[in-house]
């Protein structure tokens, strides 16, 4: 029987944890203990995210949490802001038609240019898709478009990262 | 030094055990979900880090401590993350605590070995030099040997 029980095994390897913060140019050094509790508080902080995340799946009946339901709960809880730069090229839900935030160039549904948010395919709010179809078009695109998130926002909080 | 970013990943064995142990039984996540949790917590440790670094400067320190980390969490708004991250701090602390004593341990038991095998070795011959370099040690500065 699979017991959900949180042993205190889920933890990160500090010196993984340490190279991360390494990646900082003004972090010197690191006492041995940070590592460690820097781990907890990432088991503390993803276990609160996807808690989270599900209770928008869950909202939208759907089986399978995907990046959508991920943005949208990052953009509910302000505590997770710091994580909008990382979604910000996921699509925006398709939904059920009422949430249409489609504020200025995010979400875009069919192109990869955010220029062309907007562009309607079928309607935001055409009810007549299939949300578990629709939601994995959006996965597709989600991956490229996620990389291509990435690196824009590792470029933006990190600027020593890119080459050149 | 290049910083390349599949550096930046935490294992993915551990991401996917959370992911496990947070989600209700009958939610999957999908590939590009479990991706974007994992860059999470990737972004979620340089954040961390920046904040505490703040608080590290403040107090004149270019090493960054526990307690910074602690401060840090606050400032995020993770608040009720302080008391777990306290306990988790002692038992790290205790562990640190236990190693140690049992390293310390063994020392003292090494050397008790040493001593008795340095008796035994007193009677045999073949190993002079070795009785010698011991007593050296001992001795420390405190006498001169002659050897």
């Amino acid at each position: 029987m699979p017991s959900k029980k949180k042993k205190y095994n889920a933890r990160f390897p500090p010196a993984r944890i340490k190279k991360i913060m390494q990646t900082d140019e003004e972090i010197g050094k690191v006492a041995a203990a940070v590592p460690v509790i820097i781990s907890r508080a990432l088991e503390l902080f993803l276990e609160s995210l996807l808690k989270k995340a599900c209770q928008v799946t869950q909202s939208r009946n759907a089986k399978t949490m995907t990046t959508s339901h991920l943005k949208q709960c990052i953009e509910l809880e302000q505590q997770f802001d710091f994580l909008k730069d990382l979604v910000a090229s996921v699509p925006d839900m398709q939904g059920d038609g009422e949430d249409n935030h489609m504020d200025g160039d995010k979400g875009t549904r069919r192109g990869r240019k955010p220029g062309s948010s907007g562009r309607k395919n079928g309607g935001m709010g055409s009810k007549s898709k299939d949300k578990k179809l629709s939601g994995t078009d959006s996965e597709q695109e989600g991956s490229r478009l996620a990389s291509d998130g990435l690196m824009l926002f590792l470029s933006l909080l990190t600027p020593a990262l890119l080459p050149g | 030094m290049a910083e390349r970013p599949e550096d930046l990943n935490l294992p993915n064995a551990v991401i996917t055990r959370i992911i496990k142990e947070a989600l209700p039984d009958g939610v999957n996540i999908s590939k590009e979900a479990r991706s974007a949790i994992s860059r999470a917590a990737s972004v979620f440790v340089l954040y961390a880090t920046s904040c505490a670094n703040n608080f590290a400067m403040k107090g004149k320190r270019k090493t960054l401590n526990a307690s910074d980390v602690l401060s840090a969490m606050e400032e995020m708004e993770f608040q009720r993350f302080v008391t777990p991250l306290k306990e988790a701090l002692e038992a790290y602390r205790r562990e640190q605590k236990g190693k140690k004593e049992a390293s310390e341990q063994k020392k003292k038991d090494k050397d008790k070995k040493t001593d008795a095998e340095e008796q035994d070795k007193g009677r045999d011959e073949d190993n002079d030099e070795d009785e010698e370099r011991l007593e050296e040690e001992e001795q420390n500065e405190e006498e001169e040997v002659d050897n």
